[in-house]
């Protein structure tokens, strides 16, 4: 299942390696096709060399259908892959300036490295420029930063934006490129003066576009979200999970494992980041309940022996059980009345009540002398509320940051 | 004509380049990107010249402080790849030579004055738009986010819209 380094299949040591190998070939593909060459590039926008579209779209629709099917057949998990957030005027406006740097530059950031690769001095020229300008950005940075935030929309997909589902709206951008070529192509040809197409090209595109056509009418019917829930257990089910007292982990077993390393619990957190970030237990990692069946989250359910799961009262926690439980998960406890709770009894003045008077009391009081114990090893803990004592571990599952 | 047909197939071309775009999706579940890397390069030249600077500066600080090395990053060591690629290609199919390439009717100066300015453009407005062509056009549309799709429309759309004012340029 990919992506393989986010879900830890190749080791993140590995992700370097892995993008020099992936730099090497894009740089040699871009080449290839022509765009180490700014006269070929701005063809595009005089009509003489269309390359450029051609390149794009056929490079957009094909990683495009590869992620819808291999997200559909479950072999890239799209959860995982960073989509770019849409900050809807720095997009503009970004986009805008960046249409001027390509007509007057000749370039874009990519094609000037594989232009300078090959020795061309005016991609070198457009580079150092790109540099300066980032620098100018940089030390103007504050007069940015309201348009650079402005209008934060997250990770938002166009077919949402315009309100179709995914398999259309990829239906359509293939329709659309199939067309887009077509045209370009006799723009070109009229500039250029080409007068008569060799049949056996227009035939060669007629097979090219028939794929692309069938490949849209694949898409066309497949779901934006792969249904990868396990089978919903009845109400019975359901009823007789919630009375079943061993998914609790009562205040003692908690804090004794936390107290000793060599049984040091799986926490998970599911409240919101802003109380995670106030407070949380040793260890333990974010999952808030909104997301706690994604995806991105099975591998790391599925690599523990147990995860214990904490909210405030203990109310939340419940529903997290019952969903991860339909999801399939079941190597779960809940912390019994949640943190509320935890340290209550950690700090109950009335521990002192437990005070034993006969022997009959042994239990008792051994568990006084426990919570006497657990106090002072937590008093620390709740003392320096923000941050937590040990730093809470980063989940290993995340997606990756920030594209180009 | 003959020059011309050197160079791969374009339909063939994107296809590759969807691939090795997948290629990047699959194993570290990310695009392809090229202006990140000159953002790392900037970065680390101000932190190495003036390094307190570089830690008071918003811009620079959330990628230097606590010892951050933005040179070891994965757009970074793409950005080598895409150089090593390049050079590589273009010694296979003999185009390696020092040129400078312009429209007909303006000089070498011109050409280079204008790819310095049109770098600069690009180099401010993927800082804003939060990625160029490859890193927020390319692989924005490959995952259909909608700042992919407003990226292309913005770059291409400005590009056609303007690009009778420097005809000079390349005609």
């Amino acid at each position: 299942m990919g992506p393989l380094v986010p879900y830890g299949i190749i080791s993140s040591e590995f992700d370097l390696i892995i993008a020099l190998i992936i730099g090497v070939l894009f740089g040699a593909v871009l080449e290839q096709a022509g765009f180490g060459s700014s006269r070929k590039l701005a063809g595009v926008f005089y009509g003489y060399d269309f390359v450029v579209l051609r390149v794009f779209f056929t490079a957009a629709v094909t990683a495009m259908v590869g992620l819808i099917l291999g997200n559909h057949f479950g072999i890239i998990d799209m959860n995982l892959v960073f989509i770019n957030p849409t900050f809807l005027w720095s997009t503009l406006v970004g986009g805008v300036i960046m249409g001027f740097g390509f007509v007057i530059g000749g370039f874009c950031p990519g094609t000037s490295l594989a232009g300078a690769a090959t020795g061309k001095i005016d991609a070198m020229f457009f580079l150092g420029g790109i540099l300066l300008g980032i620098l100018l950005f940089a030390e103007s940075y504050p007069l940015f930063e309201n348009l650079h935030n402005a209008s934060a929309l997250g990770p938002i997909k166009i077919y949402d934006t315009l309100g179709i589902s995914q398999g259309l709206f990829a239906f359509l951008l293939i329709v659309m490129a199939i067309a887009a070529f077509a045209i370009t192509q006799r723009i070109e040809n009229k500039i250029n003066g080409i007068q008569q197409v060799k049949q056996s090209v227009l035939k060669g595109n007629g097979i090219a576009a028939a794929v692309l056509v069938l490949l849209g009418v694949v898409v066309l019917f497949i779901p934006a979200e792969r249904n990868n829930k396990g089978s919903i257990p009845a109400a019975e089910e359901i009823s007789a999970l919630l009375n079943d007292n061993s998914r609790f982990i009562d205040t003692d077993e908690l804090a004794f494992k936390l107290m000793h390393k060599e049984f040091a619990p799986v926490l998970a957190d599911i409240r919101t980041a802003e109380e995670y970030n106030y407070f949380s237990l040793p260890g333990a990692v974010h999952i808030p309940l909104d997301e706690i069946t994604a995806p991105r989250w099975r591998a790391f359910f599925n690599d523990k022996e147990e995860v214990i799961l904490y909210s405030n009262a203990g109310v939340l926690t419940e529903d997290a059980y019952v969903l991860l439980y339909q999801s399939g998960i079941k190597n779960i406890r809940i912390l019994e009345g949640g943190l509320n709770t935890f340290f209550e009894q950690i700090f109950a003045a009335d521990n002192a009540a437990l005070t034993p008077t006969s022997p009959a009391y042994k239990p008792l009081m051994d568990k006084y002398q426990f919570r006497i114990k657990a106090a002072k090893f937590f008093q620390g803990i709740e003392n320096s509320a923000k941050p937590s004592v040990v730093a809470p571990v980063k989940p290993k599952i995340i997606a990756v940051e920030g594209g180009c | 004509m003959e020059k011309k047909s050197r160079y791969m197939n374009s339909y063939l071309a994107g296809f590759l380049l969807g691939l090795v775009l997948l290629g990047a999706f699959y194993f570290s579940g990310r695009g392809l990107g090229a202006s990140g890397a000159m953002k790392s390069v900037v970065v680390s030249a101000v932190n190495a010249v003036a390094p307190d600077h570089a830690n008071e500066t918003t811009f620079y600080s959330k990628y230097v402080t606590g010892g951050q090395k933005p040179l070891i990053s994965w757009l970074v060591f793409l950005a080598i790849g895409m150089v090593i690629g390049g050079n590589f290609s273009g010694i296979v199919s003999d185009r390696m030579k020092f040129t400078i390439e312009k429209g007909p009717r303006i000089s070498n100066r011109t050409r280079l004055i204008m790819a310095v300015i049109g770098g600069m453009l690009f180099g401010i407005g993927a800082q804003l738009g939060r990625g160029c062509t490859s890193g927020a056009a390319l692989s924005g549309m490959a995952v259909l986010s909608t700042a992919g799709f407003l990226t292309l429309i913005a770059i291409f759309g400005t590009g056609y819209l303007i690009a009778w004012m420097f005809k000079k340029l390349w005609l």
